[in-house]
């Protein structure tokens, strides 16, 4: 939003003498920050009202004019070539030495005394662009008659424009608007505000019927009176400067008054042709479900049941406090006019706005909230201002529908919960003329004992201004009185209280730890965006039905939120192939399960960690290593979380009937689901070849992947703290066995058996087994098992270790059907 | 007894032989070495050829046995021990030489360029949002604060309507969220999980959520839709402004490990009354003022207040009772802060050429 520093000041005439970055400054430290202020019309020097006498034609141009001038304290000559220039019009010139803006604004133009094709010319008569008030060249600018020859023209085009950002205003209506500002700047610096005073009544003096209806709840004030014989003249040039200097394109004088009076009071107002309107009669209704409205800006909006519009019995001329209709809009041929003011539901204006993605000047400040007290105010000063320009007759009395008078807000305020609130001591008579510097009345005044500290002060009436909507609770006033004594006077404290041991929650505890154990694997973490793309589905053949879908992303990618991190993390090796094919990354995230809805009616949503390997292989000869490497680092991980080993079976690699989400992209007879427990926990899987192939178009390149919930994990506590284990002092002997399987026999049930198989030898001795070796020549299955016997009570002989084997053989060869090699 | 003395003689003149020839032996077994370092194995032969059960000393010891004449054993005895003995020494001493001159000759094959670079192994990294976050969660830790997380996907319930943002509050715009199919959001902020959390404890409730959070936004290198925030709540049965202020002044000073100055102003926030943000000293410019700061000398890096009346109320509590404050702010600032770093898309690019900035 844009602030003209000179506005401010009619209000506030102190601030003329404030530095801007003071102002700047303290609107940040009070209110919201000012993103950015620069001067206007620092370029222009040494302007002059000055009146035209005399206009004689070139002799030697036939563009040019020789002009006798009046600037005060003499009469000069200017040559000036616009086609506008005539005797008796007042204008405003650029003295020699002085300068103008050129063609691109902020480029600077000195003028001096010069000969124009013969002819002396002290100076230079202006047009709008050369003084910066609009990109008009046409002609010289034409001022009205009440400015004097010779008065000094500089200082009315030099300003400073503050740019406010809104978003931190979000709550005060009454900030967007010069006033609302004002009132600000001016409490804050403790400087006199003057208030606009308003008219009591507009004497009619011509007559133009014209009856207004109100057929709905959400428009509780509506104001409305007709004005005949106006014109949609230029706008006088003080009219143009003040909205250029915020940004606002002039239009018409009738269309720039309403713009004008919204900048200052925040009230929008609108003016209709009267000659458009059908049977002198304006509706305000919610309009029916897909009826069709043609907007000022020459688009046809559908609307929605409920939206509010301004119509006539034909047609609809306005969609209420958002934009005008073009088949209503004043015009060159207007003569007569309805102007409107109006206060509508900030609720509906904002609703209609975000559907139709139609944010204007209007609805941000209808959906802010307007001072419903002040429309009549505003209506008649904007009549009062077209008057003071134009002739014209005030046609009907003031047409004022107003079904829901606000009613003035009372609180009661305990200042000692404010001091609270704060954490600083303020003084009661500071307190209450903060207060007062905002309009707020204390009702209480004379019974209050101003010198008491705050402490034992007794609680103040106060009277809200309409204006204030924000201002219904203690903390509101509390936040009045911080802001305005000053947010950087709080000094900082620590909160004083039992200081009480925290923890870090299980999930951070176990992610930390796997995140250390993962790293000393070789793995890197990665975060990857919690969204996959449409591509990824097609790719990683993902049901779509499964996923959640985003609706409203301006970023092409964002379709769903992912339910699985494999595709992410395989995208993410792929994306650095160029740099590191042979890559081991992992990531610990949430997932969104869609076919999983808990008891908030919210998807589940569990921790993840995602593992994945890529490796470059030149034949199929390592690739079956590679991969057990792969699962040996998932179980490395999960030992060292100190799951037992007898908790964790993997299934059968053929056994596919899963209903993983990416099931799809895993291949069949290389993907085995991790249970602990008895319960599902994860899978283990390579990316099918051909997906590979299609996305890398290499035929060498695998892709490992695992997925873990870790909030079932931890929810089946099976992860355990590190434990001490007394170990023998005797010395441990290692012996193989080395047998052929067959084709078919699971290596993890025959290690399974053993260890729960109890030996009859009666020693006590820790055996541990495990397979050291696994091949198979010539269609024949080998494997070599290491067993490791630890006495407890000493030293095992020879032949005591031999009696063991034996027993471990023969439960190898009885049980499993082995033979021995 | 002649015969003893022929005995005697020939047992002699065996071990002198013996003698001699080990001595040819191990000069050639030297000499072979010299010339070729595999050839230190003979050392191995010798010592079996020699020192062995089948050697000629041993067969000269076995035949002692046979003799009589105790005398004689003992003087042959003593001869043949002597010169095993000898043996014996010569032979360790000639291979510990020899043991000695390879090894050094092998360093010296192995002589290093130190200017040259060891082998290196490239470390695993985590994440440097994660090394962040789990360095705020430990400073928040350390300062009272439990850590909790919140979910991606919530409902507007939670991330609005008990926040104090009705769905006709035009605040609601300024949060640019993601939508879902289900009608729930890609939570925009970790503040969806204050309601939860408030409702659950008893006070003092002091928690840090962190979390990834999202916007609608299109990405350009200062924008992102996914960052990630620590939200803090604090309540407790009073509390006040300075109280805010202090606690994050303390966060900050601890994170950036110096004093830092800073600025408190008002802001807007439908569930904080008072509002506030916080802006501490530019450490890119050190408050010189530079672009990242716009010359401001001071970095936005948190939005706080007091926790909202009807925010308390929502939850549960009653708001008379119950006072505290609450904050939001982004991990990834800090980081842009602390590092310097020019995209703010680096960090979800998984782009290795980053990640691995951050060992």
């Amino acid at each position: 939003m844009l602030i003209s520093k000179k506005w401010l000041s009619k209000f506030v005439p102190n601030l003329d003498g404030v530095k801007a970055e003071v102002i700047a400054s303290e609107l940040s430290q009070s209110l919201a920050e000012v993103e950015d202020y620069w001067n206007v019309g620092a370029e222009l020097e040494k302007l002059v009202v000055a009146k035209v006498l005399s206009v004689e034609p070139h002799p030697d141009a036939e563009k040019l004019h020789i002009c006798k001038v009046d600037i005060g304290s003499e009469k000069v000559q200017i040559v000036c070539g616009a086609p506008n220039v005539a005797a008796g019009q007042t204008v405003v010139a650029c003295l020699p030495g002085g300068s103008v803006l050129g063609e691109k604004s902020k480029e600077k133009i000195k003028i001096g005394v010069a000969k124009l094709r013969g002819i002396d010319s002290s100076g230079m008569l202006c047009s709008e662009r050369e003084l910066g008030i609009s990109d008009n060249h046409d002609g010289i600018l034409v001022l009205a008659d009440t400015y004097h020859p010779g008065d000094e023209f500089d200082d009315l085009l030099k300003d400073t424009i503050f740019e406010i950002e809104n978003k931190s205003l979000t709550h005060r209506g009454d900030c967007f608007s010069h006033i609302g500002i004002a009132r600000e700047i001016a409490a804050r610096l403790d400087l006199p505000f003057i208030a606009p005073e308003y008219l009591s009544t507009l004497s009619q003096t011509e007559s133009l019927p014209l009856e207004i209806s109100v057929e709905t709840e959400l428009c509780p004030r509506f104001l409305a009176v007709t004005i005949a014989n106006v014109s949609a003249a230029v706008s006088p040039f003080w009219l143009k400067l003040a909205l250029n200097r915020v940004g606002v394109r002039s239009i018409n004088h009738l269309v720039d008054i309403t713009n004008y009076l919204m900048l200052e009071t925040g009230q929008p107002l609108h003016m209709y042709d009267y000659a458009k309107i059908v049977q002198n009669k304006l509706i305000v209704r919610e309009a029916r479900a897909g009826e069709i409205f043609t907007a000022l800006d020459h688009k046809e909006y559908v609307l929605a049941e409920g939206d509010l519009v301004i119509a006539d019995s034909k047609k609809i001329l306005g969609l209420a406090g958002i934009m005008g209709g073009l088949d209503s809009e004043v015009s060159e041929a207007t003569t007569s006019g309805i102007l409107e003011a109006a206060v509508f539901d900030k609720v509906q204006i904002l609703k209609t706005a975000r559907r139709l993605g139609l944010k204007t000047e209007a609805s941000t400040r209808f959906s802010k909230g307007v001072d419903q007290a002040n429309s009549e105010n505003v209506l008649k000063h904007a009549v009062e201002l077209l008057a003071e320009e134009q002739h014209l007759d005030i046609a009907s009395e003031i047409l004022d529908l107003y079904s829901k008078k606000s009613e003035l807000v009372e609180l009661t305020v305990d200042l000692n919960d404010i001091a609270k609130t704060i954490g600083e001591e303020i003084e009661v008579h500071k307190i209450l003329h903060l207060l007062e510097l905002l309009g707020i009345e204390i009702k209480n005044r004379n019974s209050l004992q101003t010198i008491s500290p705050v402490t034992t002060a007794k609680p103040i009436t106060i009277i809200i201004p309409t204006w204030r909507q924000d201002l219904r609770l203690t903390e509101d006033i509390a936040e009045e009185i911080a802001r305005l004594n000053g947010y950087e006077k709080i000094k900082p404290r620590l909160p004083l209280r039992e200081s009480k041991g925290q923890n870090l929650p299980v999930i951070t505890q176990v992610s930390r730890k796997t995140s250390q154990k993962l790293r000393q694997l070789g793995y890197s973490e990665v975060i990857n965006y919690s969204f996959i793309s449409k591509q990824n589905v097609i790719d990683f053949q993902l049901n779509a039905k499964e996923l959640l879908e985003i609706t409203n992303a301006i970023s092409p990618e964002l379709n769903y939120f992912r339910n699985s991190l494999i595709p992410g993390l395989s995208m993410t090796i792929l994306k650095n192939m160029a740099e590191q094919c042979d890559l081991k990354i992992f990531e610990i995230g949430r997932i969104i399960d869609t076919t999983n809805i808990t008891k908030e009616n919210l998807p589940y949503q569990p921790r993840v960690l995602g593992m994945t390997k890529s490796v470059v292989l030149a034949g199929n000869n390592n690739a079956k290593n590679a991969f057990l490497q792969f699962k040996g680092d998932l179980e490395t991980l999960l030992l060292n979380l100190n799951i037992p080993e007898s908790e964790i079976t993997w299934s059968d690699g053929d056994n596919q009937k899963t209903n993983l989400p990416t099931g799809k992209a895993l291949t069949p007879n290389k993907t085995s689901l991790l249970t602990i427990k008895g319960e599902l926990i994860g899978v283990i899987s390579e990316i099918t070849r051909p997906i590979v192939y299609q996305l890398t178009n290499r035929n060498d390149l695998r892709i490992f992947v695992s997925e873990i919930n870790i909030d079932k994990l931890i929810s089946l506590e099976v992860i355990g703290q590190n434990k001490y284990q007394n170990f023998s002092i005797y010395p441990t002997i290692n012996r193989d066995i080395s047998c052929y399987i067959a084709k078919a026999d699971s290596i993890g049930t025959i290690l399974t058996a053993l260890r729960q198989n109890k030996l009859t030898i009666d020693i006590p001795v820790n055996i541990n087994y495990s397979l050291v070796d696994e091949f198979t020549q010539e269609g024949i299955r080998s494997i070599t098992l290491r067993v490791e016997l630890e006495p407890l009570t000493k030293t095992l002989t020879d032949v005591e270790a031999n009696q063991i084997i034996l027993e471990i053989s023969t439960v190898l060869t009885e049980k499993f059907k082995v033979k021995l090699r | 007894m002649s015969d003893n003395k022929e005995i005697q003689k020939d047992l002699l003149k065996q071990l002198q032989s013996v003698n001699q020839d080990f001595k040819g032996r191990l000069n050639q077994v030297e000499k072979n070495c010299q010339l070729d370092s595999a050839a230190f194995s003979q050392y191995t032969e010798l010592e079996v050829e020699y020192l062995g059960k089948k050697s000629p000393l041993n067969s000269v010891l076995a035949k002692l046995q046979k003799i009589e004449n105790p005398e004689l054993k003992k003087e042959i005895g003593a001869k043949a021990n002597q010169i095993k003995t000898s043996l014996t020494q010569e032979l360790t001493k000639s291979k510990q030489n020899l043991q000695v001159q390879l090894w050094k000759d092998q360093m010296l094959a192995e002589a290093i360029d130190f200017s040259r670079p060891g082998l290196r192994t490239e470390l695993a990294t985590s994440h440097i949002v994660s090394q962040t976050v789990a360095r705020i969660e430990d400073i928040f830790l350390s300062m009272g604060f439990g850590v909790e997380y919140p979910y991606e996907a919530d409902n507007a319930y939670n991330t609005f309507d008990v926040l104090n943002i009705p769905e006709s509050h035009p605040a609601r715009d300024n949060w640019d969220t993601l939508w879902l199919s289900d009608g729930n959001l890609a939570i925009p902020h970790t503040s969806a999980m204050q309601n939860r959390i408030i409702r659950a404890n008893e006070l003092p409730i002091s928690k840090v959520i962190i979390g990834k959070t999202f916007r609608n936004e299109a990405t350009d290198v200062r924008h992102e839709h996914t960052f990630t925030q620590v939200e803090g709540v604090y309540l407790a049965s009073k509390s006040n402004i300075g109280e805010l202020v202090g606690t994050l002044l303390e966060f900050f000073e601890n994170f950036f490990g110096r004093k830092l100055k800073y600025k408190f102003s008002p802001d807007f926030f439908p569930f904080t009354e008072p509002g506030a943000q916080m802006a501490i000293e530019c450490l890119i410019c050190d408050s010189k003022g530079c672009k990242v700061c716009k010359g401001s000398g001071y970095l936005e890096v948190i939005g706080c207040g007091m926790v909202h009346p009807k925010v308390i109320a929502a939850a549960g509590k009653d708001p008379e009772r119950c006072k505290g404050f609450a904050w939001g702010m982004g991990v990834e600032r800090l980081i842009l802060i602390e590092q310097q770093i020019n995209d703010i898309r680096n960090f979800y690019s998984n782009n290795l050429k980053f990640t691995k900035q951050f060992p």
